[in-house]
């Protein structure tokens, strides 16, 4: 063989060595012994038993803050979740937690997706709950075998993380915390200029609502402020949920119900007449609010801390008004554990990993993340929220999370094309571009397809 | 061996790593997608399910609306060839400042989609710098809702594709010019021809395979390239009224459980309309040609 054809063979094997090492996305799972994370003296087949075991767990974090707009100079170290990690580190010699920043919401889910199929996620990240986890199954661990009961017992929200929302089953996530109840956030002297007291005189129903939002519009003030959206998953969806019930909802979802139902159509109506009456603004809803432009937005405890840094005294909170005094669900909101943490299946080190989301979501560490201005309140039972805060709106949001008339978030009930599809839908219908019935109509269509592809 | 064989030998031994690259991104995908289309896959387990997919796709009504909203961009693209056309003219003139307008044209070509559109959502949010320039200058009362009406998100959009391809099609065109041969014009202007009439039938004329190379990959990018766009400006709203389907695909993928399968299905349904279209430009254009 002369030198030519010798070059062209080394050319050729140095080719197919680089895209057999590309080619296979199911050695991204292996690749990570390779990265040191599962190193041979970690192994437990290296039989070495006097040496301390090393894991590396691996964390894609899409909610923890680790970036301060406000303070671009703030270290990594400061924020709230590289404490956690060092002090879990420490009292837990020989694994450590490589945390990695991904984007949340549904890029978050996008990107597990992804990397789910590829074989090489991460052993622990933070997904949406409900179906947004549950559509993920394939490529989650399921947790049964790594908790005790004491563990479950602790904490409340394990619906939102459990095949079919059911008290007990396949548990694919833990669940992350709380997020109160959905409410009204106001600002008292608006109001107060208007000659309207929200918690004296407590609108009874939609009507008593629209009356009160007919009076802020005179006293000259826009009443509402909510997202381009028009707020669905959180105002909307309860008006739905309370003349059809959390049964309804679930009705709805498996087809044995229409979204385009008397009680439905009737709950449109008076949904769209908050805009048509032009009580609405739906630009940068939160900071018109914050800068006293809009009279009220609709939050949860999410939005109390900044409302009350921007507002103060001056903020106010009651529940969304019921519907109608017929609702089948009276004096709630939506709420509850919009979020969980989930174990990938390309983890190695499963129980490592529930041992650290445990610790996570330990009572003293969710106050300390609380304590830090992580939005979230607690998910452990019969916790007191004034051991750790005296803001009176905070501790009434904690009393309405463990409330029976919470509704948990049906947009994580709905199947999540679903929900996108009536987010972008309802966009439409706040625009009178879309009439409230068609939007029912199309809500059904969309459902049944879905059904059918099942 | 002899010397040819072995000539032959290396020569196809020199082409299969670029081969097997391009067996492995492309063709590979491809087969794979097109063998998924008749699936039901959640990216884990898959289930034949034969022509099931495709029959959702064009009994459901919804590839319509989606190929409207691909039309309509298509049918935005003679207004961008006509201002590439006209800018680059002007830039070959060498009009005062063409060396400034030159790099000034071509810095949108250079920024990614992505950040196209983040800058033109918070320009035509409601309580951006659009809304306050007309307002100031009292064409309107400040609060026009461009992203959340059809006919303008759908400008929007459009003026975003245009902003950013501009600077490309200069370039395209320019290129097209600088290889115009000098003689002619000269000879054109000895014979008394003036600058429209050097336009109307050296300029254009010879432009006509530019014109058709710009068409096709701009008709090309109406269909598998407004994903970026779409995603940061309008995520396809309002309703579905701006998704064209490239990003139907994503959201089929990603947003929806177990829908890989169907996924898989829009995207071989893509390939053929866009090989369809391209087939039928080029043939047109040929016909033209001649």
């Amino acid at each position: 063989m002369n030198w030519k054809l010798k070059g062209i063979s080394l050319l050729l094997l140095s080719s197919m060595a680089v895209l057999s090492a590309c080619g296979d996305g199911n050695n991204g799972g292996n690749s990570k012994s390779s990265a040191g994370i599962s190193s041979p003296e970690a192994s437990p087949s290296a039989g070495e038993s006097g040496q301390q075991k090393k894991v590396k767990l691996v964390f894609w974090n899409t909610s923890y803050p680790t970036i301060d707009q406000n303070n671009k100079t703030k270290k990594k170290e400061e924020f709230y979740i590289y404490k956690a990690i060092k002090r879990y580190e420490e009292a837990h010699p020989g694994v450590t937690v490589d945390i990695q920043d991904v984007p949340d919401g549904t890029n978050a889910i996008t990107k597990f997706q992804t990397a789910g199929i590829a074989g090489n996620g991460p052993d622990v990240t933070n997904l949406w709950s409900g179906n947004y986890t549950m559509d993920l199954k394939a490529f989650i661990q399921p947790l049964n075998s790594y908790l005790q009961k004491s563990d479950i017992d602790s904490m409340t929200g394990w619906n939102a993380v459990t095949e079919n929302f059911a008290d007990e089953g396949t548990i694919y996530g833990i669940p992350d915390g709380s997020d109160g109840t959905i409410g009204i956030l106001y600002n008292k002297k608006m109001f107060a200029d208007a000659g309207v007291d929200p918690e004296q005189n407590y609108p009874k129903n939609a009507n008593e609502f629209l009356e009160m939002l007919k009076k802020l519009k005179a006293s000259g003030v826009t009443p509402v402020g909510t997202g381009e959206d028009g707020d669905f998953v959180y105002f909307l969806d309860y008006w739905f949920a309370q003349m059809v019930g959390t049964p309804g909802i679930n009705d709805i979802v498996n087809g044995k119900m229409d979204f385009h139902n008397d009680k439905l159509v009737e709950v449109m109506k008076s949904y769209l007449q908050l805009y048509t009456d032009g009580n609405v603004k739906t630009d940068q809803h939160e900071t018109q609010f914050f800068n006293g432009k809009v009279a009220m937005i609709f939050g949860g405890f999410n939005l109390v801390n900044d409302a009350r840094k921007a507002l103060g005294d001056n903020l106010g909170m009651f529940k969304i008004p019921n519907y109608s005094e017929d609702a089948l669900v009276k004096n709630g909101g939506i709420g509850g554990t919009g979020a969980d943490f989930v174990v990938s299946k390309s983890s190695e080190h499963p129980e490592e990993a529930v041992k650290f989301i445990l610790f996570l979501l330990s009572k003293e560490e969710q106050v300390e993340r609380f304590k830090d201005g992580y939005g979230k309140l607690l998910n452990i039972q019969n916790v007191d929220a004034t051991e750790f805060t005296q803001d009176p709106l905070i501790i009434r949001q904690q009393q309405w999370a463990s409330e029976d008339s919470t509704i948990f978030w049906p947009d994580n009930i709905y199947p999540s094309e679903l929900s996108d599809y009536i987010s972008s839908l309802n966009a439409l219908v706040i625009k009178s571009q879309l009439d409230t019935s068609d939007f029912l109509s199309k809500l059904d269509q969309k459902r049944n397809e879905i059904l059918a592809q099942k | 061996m002899n010397i040819r064989t072995r000539e032959s030998l290396a020569g196809y031994l020199s082409l299969l790593p670029t081969f097997l690259a391009l067996a492995a991104i492309v063709f590979y995908p491809m087969v794979n997608t097109f063998i998924h289309s008749f699936t039901k896959w959640n990216g884990a387990t898959s289930e034949w399910i034969g022509l099931r997919n495709y029959s959702f796709i064009f009994n459901n009504g919804e590839l319509w609306t989606l190929l409207r909203n691909n039309i309509i961009f298509v049918l935005s693209i003679p207004g961008i060839l006509l201002l590439s056309m006209i800018v680059s003219v002007l830039l070959f003139e060498e009009v005062r400042g063409w060396k400034f307008f030159r790099s000034l044209y071509y810095i949108p070509t250079i920024l990614s989609s992505v950040v196209v559109g983040m800058l033109m959502k918070m320009m035509f949010a409601q309580s951006g710098v659009v809304n306050q320039f007309l307002h100031a200058i009292g064409l309107s009362d400040g609060t026009l809702e461009w992203l959340a009406r059809v006919p303008t998100a759908f400008l929007v959009l459009i003026f975003c594709f245009y902003w950013q391809t501009l600077g490309q099609g200069v370039l395209i065109f320019l290129s097209g010019l600088s290889s115009i041969s000098n003689e002619i014009f000269e000879s054109a202007n000895i014979d008394g021809a003036g600058w429209w009439q050097r336009l109307m039938r050296i300029t254009l004329p010879s432009l006509v395979p530019t014109i058709i190379y710009f068409t096709v990959t701009n008709a090309i990018y109406c269909f598998i390239g407004l994903f970026p766009l779409v995603y940061s400006v309008t995520q396809g709203g309002p309703g579905r009224e701006t998704t064209p389907i490239d990003y139907m695909i994503y959201i089929k993928a990603f947003q929806s459980p177990g829908q890989l399968g169907y996924s898989s299905a829009l995207s071989i349904v893509l390939f053929v309309i866009v090989l369809l279209v391209s087939w039928a430009q080029i043939r047109l254009a040929n016909r033209f040609e001649e």
